[in-house]
């Protein structure tokens, strides 16, 4: 029962992360607050990954001299394959938020303002 | 964004978007392996822990590892023990298993990975091109302790980022974190001394430099294995320093290129935003 | 399983050329444009290779660990199409950018239009379903960038809205993916689709949404296309010929991967597993997105807005004629793309030429341009007439292929039919209305445009290949019917090619 809820606790978890994300990212009109909002879909997404990876008995996918990832023929450990995609994800949420960062800064030079009502008045 | 909608339309729609996501996601749940029925036998990682693709591989060939349904016939997959410190010669020789895939059973993913970060990095710097640099301050002058603070920790620090991406095939950690270290090390810098600019051009180079030597590795392998990626180099003993082939290489190529793209990246956003 | 591991280069050698620019540009900024063309000269001609030397279908095998365990490339009929498509236009747009790229920081300006075209290689290539999503990235992060460039400062407006749409449709993506492994365990596409009926139908259902959702952000499908307008109007005319030529196809190329191949069901018209016939779901999305582009298109007053409206529109087609669901609905699918993708990008970079000679992009700045320029109007014209489908121009023969096919496949698809033919009406209107204040008025001034060489390249190539497409239309069409075959016969066409022994008993 105890292993059962453990993987529910960090799959609600990693939903209502990316529901707070996405309700950000709908309703705000601050281009600062919807780059934070695209911030938290990012870890929520990642927490999912590691969390269908993982289960409460499983050991970590390192061989050390007293790790054993293999008994009588069975993997013990730790899905590595989502772990190694999680990294990757990880790498393009950074790079996803650097260039939305660099964008920001530059439409509030050009705007004097983040707000995404004004600089849609000022365009017109 | 839709600016002209009412913000209670908005946020009714908001919430029935995000309602819609969430329930659909907990009818999947409830089909989906939970708690200790997560197995990674079921998967094909299976093969990279135990590093014998290369058995599998003889399977398919010979047309045994998908039964008539077309269902994997993972567990059957022969399997020779792993001993840490005695086993060598392995198809792979990591034995951090997360890394092995990273680098070698799954290396364009990550070839695509590098190239990611590279391209948000340009396009930071096409996109803040020609901003005048933030000009420093009088009245906020860091102190003395900071100055040389910041100039100790980063030798330690650089270190240290070498040491993780040196041992990125034994150990938890790698290329990308071992890089993201050392750009930590260097804003650092940036915060010990107003005005402190690393030297740009160099930054371009070695990022440069690190990229097209990953590549390059990648077509030497494609030259002498017959494949793109392959790895060219003996496995050695697991749990050794020097096994596992190119990782130790790759990993060395991807660290000095994080390591510079990231403070290039932090050098460019440090620009004037002041209104006046 | 047909191996050719040097086609690795077709991604290899723009990666590598990418990570040199820099250095490069220590040297001269032209030189780093020069590059952009000479890797793109070398795609096109590495594809064209492949193609009329036959050597089509085969694998492209990564590291030496066959699928389903490593990663591959594979490249087939319908790949090899769109390959040579988008190295074709990316090598026109890279020469035309040696004219009109000369503002800001060209050299990376330079880096990323390179990536981005060949990042689409590497979406259109790849075997692995979670190699998409760093495909979708790769080109997805480039064009954000390029999006933002450029002298004017709504380009920043569009490319931010591009940037977080896109972001959320990648992430959806994501998550399909990872539900799709929790059952299969494997992210090769030949066992996925081999597999797929082995998943449970509620999965089946969300994760097709979820993907489908994901992947209509980039094909450009009503209601994710809302960055569309914003995004290709504030652009510079080179970037908005390239994400309308070159992304929307890659865009197009994964979701319907996706679904004929990943979750289609064979059989006279292909559907797909699951609870929703995720096929009909998307010919009612590609017919919203035909019907309200083309009316939007109609209300515009701003060229450069029309031809964004009008693209979506045209997606929208490409998007009906593959969700027929036959063969004859994917040749007209391909067929139409690659009339799209040509036409369009041409258009644009016209616009680019008119544009920079201080003459305005709206409507009535068209008037009298006959007088000023010959050359643009005329081909401006043909781009104008192969979009809208008249015969003997390139979108003729794609359009009656759909209509064709939608008889064939008859019941709810007569009402196609119906929307074909309204969108060439529609088009008819506005692309006549320009092309008739081109050739009829007067304008007050007749200064003439002198057209350089570098951008004239392009346009005089792209009009030569619609006409030539409208004359000896089995240029596109043989190959557009094997793509065809690939795309409706999931077994024999892909999974087969890929991994042999899937059936070995």
């Amino acid at each position: 029962m105890v292993d059962f809820l453990q993987n529910w606790v960090y799959l609600t978890g990693s939903m209502a992360l990316i529901g707070i994300g996405l309700y950000i990212v709908l309703t705000n009109t601050n281009i600062f607050r919807i780059i934070v909002g695209l911030n938290i879909i990012d870890s929520g997404t990642n927490l999912f990954i590691v969390t269908i990876a993982w289960h409460p008995k499983s050991v970590m996918p390192i061989y050390t001299a007293t790790n054993n990832l293999v008994v009588n023929g069975h993997v013990i450990a730790a899905d590595p394959l989502p772990q190694s995609l999680v990294l990757t994800a990880i790498v393009i949420g950074l790079g996803t938020t650097a260039l939305a960062l660099a964008i920001a800064v530059k439409i509030y030079q050009k705007y004097g303002t983040l707000d995404v009502r004004k600089i849609k008045e000022e365009d017109r | 964004m839709m600016s002209d909608t009412p913000e209670i339309v908005k946020k009714v729609f908001a919430i029935f978007v995000v309602g819609i996501f969430i329930v659909g996601f907990f009818v999947t749940f409830t089909q989906m392996p939970k708690g200790n029925e997560v197995n990674v036998n079921d998967t094909v990682s299976r093969f990279y822990v135990m590093k014998d693709v290369d058995q599998a591989t003889q399977m398919l060939d010979k047309g045994t590892y998908f039964n008539k349904d077309m269902v994997p016939l993972r567990n059957d997959v022969p399997y020779t023990p792993i001993t840490f410190g005695k086993s060598s010669n392995l198809e792979d020789g990591a034995a951090n298993v997360v890394t092995s895939i990273v680098v070698d059973y799954r290396g364009f993913d990550t070839l695509g990975e590098v190239t990611v970060l590279f391209l948000a990095a340009s396009g930071v710097m096409l996109v803040l091109h020609g901003e005048k640099r933030k000009v420093p301050k009088k009245k906020t002058e860091p102190s003395e302790i900071m100055y040389v603070g910041t100039r100790i920790a980063f030798a330690v620090i650089f270190l240290f980022g070498i040491y993780v991406f040196i041992h990125g095939h034994l150990t938890p950690g790698g290329g990308f974190p071992g890089g993201a270290i050392i750009a930590s090390g260097i804003l650092g810098l940036f915060l010990g001394r107003k005005g402190y600019s690393p030297n740009k051009a160099g930054l371009t180079v070695f990022e440069s430099l690190s990229g097209m030597a990953y590549v390059i590795i990648g077509i030497i392998g494609l030259v002498a294995e017959k494949s793109f990626l392959a790895n060219f180099l003996p496995t050695g003993t697991i749990g050794d320093l020097f096994s596992a082939g190119f990782i130790a290489l790759i990993y060395i190529a991807i660290g000095m290129k994080v390591g510079s793209e990231l403070s290039a990246v932090t050098n460019a956003m440090i620009v004037d935003t002041e209104e006046d | 399983m047909k191996t050719y591991n040097i086609a690795a280069l077709l991604v290899g050698v723009p990666l590598l050329m990418a990570f040199s620019i820099p250095l490069f540009g220590f040297i001269s900024k032209q030189l780093a444009k020069w590059i952009t063309v000479l890797t793109l000269g070398f795609e096109f001609f590495f594809a064209l290779y492949i193609f009329l030397w036959h050597i089509y279908p085969f694998n492209v095998i990564m590291g030496n660990w066959v699928p389903p365990f490593g990663e591959n490339l594979y490249i087939g009929p319908f790949a090899t199409v769109l390959i040579i498509l988008v190295s074709f236009v990316g090598l026109m747009i890279s020469i035309y950018n040696l004219w009109s790229a000369n503002h800001g920081d060209v050299v990376h300006f330079a880096l990323l239009f390179l990536m981005f075209v060949g990042g689409s290689i590497g979406l259109i290539s790849t075997g692995d379903i979670f190699n998409i999503f760093i495909f979708m990235e790769i080109t997805g992060i480039s064009s954000y960038a390029l999006a933002a460039y450029g002298p004017e400062r709504r380009a920043l407006g569009g490319a931010f809205k591009y940037l977080v749409v896109s972001s959320i449709g990648s992430t959806l993506y994501l998550f399909g993916v990872l539900l799709i492994y929790t059952q299969l365990g494997t992210l090769n596409i030949a066992e996925i689709a081999a597999r797929i009926s082995q998943t449970t139908s509620g999965l089946l259902t969300f994760a097709g949404i979820l993907l489908v959702a994901g992947l209509a952000v980039e094909a450009e499908l009503f209601p994710f296309n809302g960055w569309v307008p914003d995004t290709y109007t504030g652009a510079v005319n080179p970037v908005s010929a390239t994400l309308s030529g070159i992304g929307s196809v890659g865009g197009v190329y994964v979701l319907f991967r996706i679904l004929m191949t990943v979750f289609g069901k064979d059989g006279n018209f292909v559907s797909t597993y699951g609870n929703i016939d995720l096929m009909s779901l998307v010919a009612i999305l590609g017919s919203a997105t035909v019907v309200i582009g083309e009316l939007s298109a109609l209300a515009q007053k701003n060229v450069k807005k029309m031809l964004a409206y009008s693209s979506m529109a045209q997606m929208g087609l490409v998007a009906i004629g593959f969700s027929i669901g036959s063969k004859m609905g994917s040749y007209a699918g391909v067929f139409q793309l690659v009339n799209h993708s040509v036409a369009k990008a041409m258009m644009f970079l016209i616009l680019g030429v008119i544009v920079s000679f201080g003459i305005g992009e709206r409507i009535d700045d068209m008037k009298g341009l006959w007088y000023k320029s010959p050359f643009l109007t005329i081909t401006f014209t043909i781009g104008s007439l192969s979009l809208l489908g008249l015969p003997l121009f390139g979108g003729f023969w794609s359009k009656f292929a759909l209509v064709d096919a939608s008889i064939q496949r008859g019941g709810w698809y007569d009402f196609v039919i119906a929307i074909v033919l309204f969108a060439s009406v529609v088009e008819a209107f506005y692309y006549l209305r320009i092309v008739g204040y081109m050739f009829t008025s007067k304008p007050i001034s007749t200064d003439k445009i002198k057209v350089s060489v570098s951008p004239a390249v392009p346009i005089v190539a792209f009009s030569i290949l619609i006409i030539a497409i409208g004359v000896f239309p089995q240029i596109v069409g043989g190959i557009s019917w094997n793509a065809a075959h690939e795309l409706t016969d999931k077994m024999g066409g892909y999974v087969l090619n890929v991994i042999p022994t899937i059936v070995g008993h």
